[in-house]
């Protein structure tokens, strides 16, 4: 039963995972990439690990990508041409090849067939006490630093997306009266409003 | 296997139907109480007329008026068949497929939240052992509200598919209030949880019973969360996505029929999903407490009231008793959010985004390390 649903999901996730590339619309791409996150949180919940799976659609399906979708539907986005550059299609396929090819072996011997798990301790290691417990000691640097990382993140943002001063001057310099006329009727309807 | 399997069945089953009970009785309250609050007379025709001149259909007839007059045959078959016959209208310029993917997003998330929660106290039957909840997950709650931040797909997908700037504007607007609104739900729950230091909502349940309701220990997490669950679902004076003053309908303007309908279902089925919410986690679900001033407990005046059923913990009497207490809780919310829904006006967009995120997150973010450091220094 255990296996009929992972083919089912692996299924899932490559064939999304693939249309998420592949489709020419971005909306249908995004749609794609909730399908595949969705579809690795029933993974996690298949081995257990109900806790990952939860926060795994909390975080990635129901936030990350609404925010992409957010931005797709702000700008429009129109049908992408598909551009097929020779040197990107071999640069592309050569990357991906070296990556698998590093990545494929270390997962084997960590995660592969030979690594026994007990089954006493698969019901306790995905519950979120166990969690909890293994990230608030044996590995509370790599979570503070994480959580570092996150908030350097937060204020490059910030930095990038705020407005500077000398560029706001320069818009009102250029457009100085338009400007303050919109802005004197946006005072005068909010003042009225309040009054 | 097949008993397992058979119990499981019914209880999709009898959960669903709870679902679309509550809807519907929401539904019904919405209209004729909105009539009442709002000086007018409602829904009173349909049925309300019906006459026979067989003599044995004459008493069936007599219940077919007396519903017509309450407006339940309006509300609850009228409007639904009206909105079958409908022609659905599918606007031009957009994606067929993501437009009927909109009511169905806004739909599905709710009802499978309602997996993880727990409607009645275990109970034995034919010597069965039944706990009241489809699914016993580890993260119960937080299924819940990972199941709500995947409610947030439907308005988008509806709003941006009607290929209009009123829809597409209705749309982003809802979206953006239900995240920022989660911020301050999110820090609520782990309030909550940090109290009873559990994710599962029949052990929550079982700890209220056992001591305090979780509005005795903090009722501030309870205002907070009964304001953030009027705005995650757009209604009462939240709903700016689908202000009739400004977008003409919103997010769901280019939707007619059983489309329409079914955003309609979503919202009130998120209604009830909240109100049980707040019930399992301050109102101690099903859980009665103990009357002292009468001098008898609550289920000793039930055994005295009704005879012949003995109502004692773990019997199929006592799950029963205690899912109308249980179900008591969720009808005075919603009817709560109702009244409320009707009473206050409009908020302005501006307003809405800053009670969201300049009052009600620091509330919640400080009552979350308070929470803490008095759970650290007591406990």
């Amino acid at each position: 039963m255990e296996l009929v649903f992972f083919y089912i999901l692996s299924f899932l996730i490559l064939s999304s995972a693939l249309a998420v590339i592949l489709l020419p619309n971005p909306i249908h791409s995004t749609l794609s990439l909730i399908v595949t996150l969705v579809s690795v949180a029933g993974m996690f919940a298949l081995m257990e690990a109900h806790f990952l799976a939860t926060v795994q659609v909390i975080v990635y399906a129901g936030a990350v990508v609404v925010l992409v979708l957010f931005v797709v539907m702000l700008l429009n986005a129109k049908n992408e041409e598909i551009q097929r550059k020779p040197v990107a299609i071999f640069f592309s396929t050569l990357s991906a090849v070296v990556l698998f090819s590093i990545m494929f072996p270390l997962f084997n011997e960590q995660f592969g067939p030979s690594r026994q798990i007990n089954p006493a301790d698969k019901q306790i290691q995905g519950t979120a006490t166990a969690l909890g417990d293994l990230l608030y000691t044996q590995f509370t640097f790599p979570f503070e630093v994480a959580s570092l990382l996150i908030m350097a993140a937060l204020v490059g943002a910030v930095m990038v997306g705020r407005s500077r001063r000398e560029d706001i001057d320069h818009l009102l310099a250029d457009t100085e009266g338009e400007i303050q006329s919109v802005v004197n009727t946006d005072n005068t309807e909010i003042q009225s409003e309040s009054a | 296997m097949i008993v397992e399997f058979l119990i499981l069945f019914l209880k999709v089953f009898i959960l669903f139907n709870i679902i679309m009970g509550l809807s519907s009785i929401c539904t019904w309250i919405e209209r004729k109480g909105s009539a009442l609050i709002q000086d007018r007379i409602g829904a009173n025709r349909a049925g309300a007329f019906f006459e026979t001149d067989i003599l044995v259909l004459k008493p069936v007839f007599v219940i077919i008026r007396f519903l017509g007059i309450l407006g339940i045959i309006n509300t609850l078959l009228c409007d639904a068949v009206k909105a079958l016959f409908k022609e659905d209208f599918i606007p031009d310029g957009t994606s067929n497929f993501i437009h009927c993917l909109g009511p169905f997003m806004s739909v599905l998330p709710v009802f499978l939240a309602f997996a993880v929660i727990p409607v009645a106290p275990d109970f034995t039957l034919f010597g069965y052992e039944v706990r009241a909840q489809v699914a016993t997950l580890d993260t119960g709650i937080l299924f819940v509200f990972a199941m709500g931040s995947l409610a947030v797909y439907g308005v988008a997908l509806a709003g941006w598919s009607g290929n209009n700037k009123f829809s597409l504007m209705g749309g982003l607007r809802a979206a953006a209030q239900m995240i920022s609104y989660e911020l301050a739900m999110g820090l609520t729950l782990v309030t909550m949880v940090l109290i009873y230091g559990t994710l599962d909502l029949y052990a929550i349940v079982e700890m209220q019973a056992n001591g305090y309701w979780g509005i005795v220990m903090n009722p501030l997490a309870f205002v907070v969360l009964f304001v953030v669950g009027m705005a995650e679902t757009k209604r009462g004076p939240f709903d700016m996505p689908e202000a009739e003053s400004e977008l003409v309908a919103g997010y769901f303007t280019e939707y007619s029929g059983m489309k329409f309908l079914l955003f309609w279902m979503g919202e009130f089925a998120e209604i009830a999903l909240f109100s049980i919410l707040l019930t399992l986690l301050f109102l101690g679900g099903w859980s009665i407490p103990d009357m002292p001033f009468v001098g008898i407990s609550f289920v000793e005046l039930v055994n005295k009231v009704i005879p012949f059923i003995e109502v004692s913990d773990g019997t199929w009497a006592a799950a029963l008793v205690g899912h109308a207490v249980f179900m008591a809780k969720v009808m005075f919310l919603s009817v709560l959010q109702i009244v409320i829904r009707w009473t206050l006006p409009r908020f302005r967009y501006d307003k809405l985004m800053s009670l969201g995120w300049k009052r009600l997150l620091p509330i919640s973010m400080v009552n979350l390390v308070i929470t803490a450091a008095c759970l650290l220094s007591f406990a």
